[in-house]
């Protein structure tokens, strides 16, 4: 199962960004400055020009029917302004129900537009007399330099993929977690568990855990050895590092899982909650829609959850390798996740155990 | 017929009714997760992200591009730091998401027109808050130079500001946010959570009744109820979910869509045709993939790990044409997708019938795929016991 979702979630991302977005062009003015517009269009790599319009209304009909998500219209008389000497608009429809899209064609029709338009201005400054550096620094006096300091392609694999794989490794270990202790009650093996560990509680609850943690290190090792070279997803820290802080975040996780199944003996609503705790997790942890942009009582629910505090250590480490220091307050607030864990764990079972155990005593009475 | 239909119909209501998983899952999951979900997005859209300024220039045009970076709606600058190694520090840390490091001589150079560099680090581990703070970069800094243009023009042609403005920027882009002016991310994602909600409630919850069927060996004595008939053993079983879950369908389009300020722009009649057949074919394709369980829990602990695979397949956040060519081809089977398709245009767009009629074919294909597969699955399982 774990190897079936991961590399589905990670091979959804294969084409790693998104090119060759449909647009239309309605050209009313057909001058030889649209034509160029137009080839520019054509030329970006984030759009494809797939019609040519010949109507307003065409384009609009078009967007409705999903056949192109971006538009340009150049309208009449836009080169004879320009000529003038004045400025002209270029007008650009973008759906942006989808902001992914929207956003990507926003970029690049600005790019077009801006880089048509210095063009014009190079040129106009070049007949003023201007020497061509004196004429390119006017036109661009601010050299922008955006250096991506991570994940300089803008891959959404690289971005979305580990993101989503450590979500469900999250979920996997709750889940083997939440069904450990009761499915003993529901099989009649409790008494034999307690005989084993000879009435020791806490050996009960760490011996499953570290089962537990001893199938995660076959994930980790699935994830970071098998799926994440195969799609050539890079870990800029140490692997090593990588490796461990995803074994404590297992412990972490089975803990969890362990204590809703020690206070639920009914298995499947044990899983029910670790379900409804569980699936919300990559939303409320703030990876793709900031925290800090959540109402209170949402990222109140958010730090409840071991994943949010997990992830970003974990982008510190595969992504930005951080040095070591960095880790320390991801660490300590996994600390206390493991603590209530494990500490509600042993508590809920001695609970469980006892009230197992009271017929039978009074019974012998 | 009706009879035995209503039966079966009334068996199904005492197992939500006495089973704490289904009912938790078809009836309470649906509300809470709803209004739980759907406030995350309250506010609809990120504001004030952190960044940080590295200013060695200390001057007046420095000053005034962090002034001019700082009031845009999206950015908020933090307190300025030392140098780039404290900057750094900053990212590392993740107090901030990125900076700007505005170097020694950027007035003097950009007074001798010799142009001025200006390099911006962001931290791109997260898409949206770096993509919105390029974006506020990117139009503060084209102000900026189109301000330092049109002073030139003003000081050598000795032309009037308007005429001067004109000169600035020859071609301006006029861009058109359809549909999503502000694109927010809130108005984006709402509508399509909801709606997988819808899908992932019904598909556990129905789910977990089927298997649940075969978990205590009643699906002999469940045959024998419907007459024999195994059309009207499914129907009449999946009738009570489709009753269910057309009334939170109509609440989620009504009542939460007005509490979250999600827009409904088309035809209602429509919406419930492609809803209609949304929870048909969610229903039948249930009925089949749930019959290969023969535990709740069993099918519990494979369906809770589909809703992640199932919402980025669909073609909802991560479009269809950028799958892979294989993955394509399954979101085609995921009823999911064309409801997504046009539920989207109608309700955002306000497309008419003819701009959604391809994806209401496509979901009336997928309910008649999955009515064959579930009858003749459940057939061959009622042969298996019988």
């Amino acid at each position: 199962m774990p190897l079936v979702v991961y590399f589905f979630v990670t091979f959804i991302y294969s084409n790693q960004a998104i090119h060759e977005i449909p647009v239309a062009v309605y050209d009313e003015d057909n001058t030889d400055l649209t034509r160029t517009i137009t080839r520019f269009v054509d030329a970006s790599a984030s759009m494809a020009l797939v019609y040519r319009a010949s109507s307003f209304s065409e384009l609009e009909e078009m967007i409705l029917d999903g056949e192109i998500q971006g538009a340009f219209y150049f309208p009449k008389g836009l080169t004879a302004d320009v000529k003038k000497g004045g400025s002209s608009k270029v007008n650009v429809l973008i759906n942006s129900t989808n902001i992914v899209y929207g956003n990507l064609l926003y970029k690049a029709a600005s790019e077009v537009v801006i880089t048509v338009s210095s063009g014009i201005l190079l040129k106009k400054l070049g007949m003023k007399g201007l020497s061509e550096e004196q004429a390119m620094n006017l036109v661009m006096p601010i050299r922008m330099h955006t250096r991506a300091l991570y994940n300089p392609n803008y891959n959404y694999m690289q971005y979305l993929s580990p993101g989503l794989l450590t979500v469900l490794f999250q979920m996997i270990l709750m889940f083997a977690g939440a069904g450990a202790i009761n499915s003993e009650f529901e099989n009649g093996t409790v008494q034999k568990l307690i005989r084993e560990s000879k009435g020791n509680i806490f050996s009960i609850v760490l011996g499953k855990a570290s089962a537990y943690v001893v199938v995660s290190v076959f994930l980790a090792i699935l994830m970071l050895g098998v799926v994440f070279p195969f799609f050539g997803i890079k870990v800029y820290g140490s692997i090593i590092v990588l490796f461990f802080y995803l074994l404590y975040f297992a412990f972490v996780s089975v803990s969890l899982g362990l204590m809703l199944s020690s206070i639920f003996l009914e298995k499947v609503v044990a899983l029910d909650i670790a379900f409804f705790y569980n699936s919300p997790a990559f939303v409320f942890s703030g990876f793709t829609f900031p925290a800090w942009a959540l109402p209170i009582y949402d990222q109140f629910y958010g730090n409840i959850i071991p994943y949010t505090h997990f992830v970003y250590g974990f982008i510190k480490i595969y992504q930005m390798n951080t040095p070591l220091s960095y880790l320390v307050p991801h660490l300590l607030m996994l600390g206390i996740f493991l603590i209530v864990g494990l500490g509600g764990s042993y508590f809920a079972l001695k609970f469980q155990v006892n009230k197992l155990n009271q017929p039978a005593a009074e019974i012998s009475v | 017929m009706f009879k035995r239909f209503k039966e079966i119909f009334l068996d199904e209501v005492k197992t939500v009714a006495t089973d704490h998983s289904i009912l938790l899952t078809v009836i309470i999951a649906p509300m809470l997760y709803a209004f739980f979900l759907g406030s995350i997005y309250l506010y609809k859209d990120e504001g004030n992200v952190k960044f940080g300024v590295v200013d060695m220039d200390r001057t007046v045009t420095s000053r005034s591009i962090i002034n001019a970076l700082n009031s845009t709606q999206k950015v908020e600058i933090i307190n300025e730091l030392d140098d780039y190694a404290e900057a750094i520090d900053k990212v590392n840390s993740m107090e901030t998401n990125g900076f700007l490091f505005i170097p020694h001589n950027f007035e003097r150079d950009l007074k001798r027109l010799k142009g001025a560099d200006l390099p911006v680090f962001l931290n791109t581990t997260r898409f949206l808050p770096s993509n919105d703070i390029n974006k506020s970069i990117t139009k503060t800094i084209l102000m900026a130079g189109a301000g330092i243009r049109l002073k030139y023009f003003q000081a050598t042609e000795e032309i009037t500001s308007k005429l001067a403005m004109t000169q600035v920027m020859p071609l301006m882009p006029n861009v058109h946010l359809l549909y999503n002016p502000t694109s927010n991310y809130g108005d984006f994602l709402l509508a399509g959570l909801f709606l997988l909600i819808l899908h992932q409630t019904l598909l556990i919850g129905f789910g977990e009744s089927i298997a649940l069927t075969r978990q205590k060996g009643e699906l002999k004595n469940l045959y024998i109820k419907s007459g024999e008939k195994v059309f009207t053993m499914i129907n009449a079983k999946g009738s009570f979910y489709f009753l269910l879950f057309s009334s939170t369908a109509l609440f989620f389009y009504t009542v939460v869509f007005q509490v979250f300020q999600i827009s409904f722009k088309g035809d209602a009649w429509l919406v419930s045709l492609f809803t209609f057949f949304f929870l048909l074919s969610v229903i039948y394709f249930t009925i089949f993939l749930a019959s290969f369980f023969k535990t709740q829990t069993g099918l519990m602990e494979v369906f809770a790990f589909s809703s992640y695979p199932i919402f980025l397949v669909s073609g909802y956040s991560w479009p269809l044409d950028s799958l892979p060519n294989i993955l394509q081809w399954l979101a085609k089977l995921v009823p999911l997708t064309p409801y997504y398709n046009a539920i989207l245009r109608i309700t955002r767009m306000g497309a008419e019938f003819r701009h959604v009629q391809g994806d209401l074919i496509h979901l009336v294909i997928l309910t008649l795929i999955a009515m064959s597969a579930a009858y003749i699955r459940m057939k061959f399982l009622v042969k298996k016991e019988i």
